[in-house]
């Protein structure tokens, strides 16, 4: 991660997934890279606990037009 | 400390999330009577009508809670918005807009668990957030009413303008 300014930092896309994999494992107890495939899939029926992640997961999505 | 903005390298910087102070995304912030507002929002900069690029807001959590972690088992209240619900997920009812409320029903809880009722709601502003935790859980403002309560009209306005807002799930 990289300081830009007291409230702006860059991250690196792998940086991003080895938050998304520590959190996945730890709340559900499956990779990172599975919730992904999960969620894209809409396996997830309720993302109540994990809506965090998933927001985050969007840092790693190609802006695509409304 | 309050939010943070986070970029990310390489795809022209056309992504971006609102979190926790110092870059960590996943870190509520604290507030003025010791609770926390966890607050995550991720951005794309995406094209619009009559040309040019705008920031819009894709997905978004805004939730108050007793302690300092992310997936917290001690949450108040908290709101989810999906931009793109039928996108990544179907378009289930569990994606629209909604406001979920700790607590339990008096007479149904064991038919109708209140912490798992999505309350449907249309898009909430984070500063609506903010007042509400001033106004109703009386959380102490960093200013007096005078200052806060203009800066939040103004900003919520400038909000509701340009919010999107979902059509009803099907």
């Amino acid at each position: 991660m990289v300081k830009i300014s007291d409230n702006e930092f860059e991250v690196s896309p792998d940086e991003v997934r080895s938050i998304l994999d520590k959190e996945a494992r730890a709340r559900l107890g499956v990779s990172g890279e599975e919730l992904l495939r999960s969620y894209e899939a809409g396996e997830i029926r309720d993302s109540s606990e994990i809506a965090d992640l998933l927001i985050l997961a969007d840092l790693l999505r190609e802006p695509q037009p409304a | 400390l309050g939010p943070s903005l986070t970029v990310v390298e390489g795809v022209r910087r056309r992504t971006a999330a609102l979190g926790g102070p110092g870059g960590a995304f996943l870190k509520p912030i604290e507030l003025t009577n010791a609770h926390y507002l966890n607050v995550q929002v991720s951005l794309h900069l995406m094209p619009v009508d009559g040309g040019g690029e705008r920031w819009k807001v894709m997905q978004s959590r805004f939730q108050y809670q007793l302690d300092d972690v992310s997936a917290s088992k001690h949450w108040i209240f908290r709101y989810d918005y999906v931009r793109q619900p039928a996108s990544v997920a179907g378009g289930i009812d569990a994606f629209a807009p909604h406001l979920n409320v700790s607590g339990r029903h008096s007479e149904i809880e064991d038919e109708v668990p209140l912490n798992s009722v999505h309350f449907p709601t249309r898009r909430m502003s984070v500063e609506s957030t903010i007042r509400l935790l001033i106004t109703n859980y009386n959380v102490p403002a960093n200013s007096p009413d005078a200052t806060w309560r203009p800066m939040l009209a103004e900003a919520e306005n400038m909000f509701r303008e340009i919010a999107h807002e979902n059509p009803p799930p099907r």
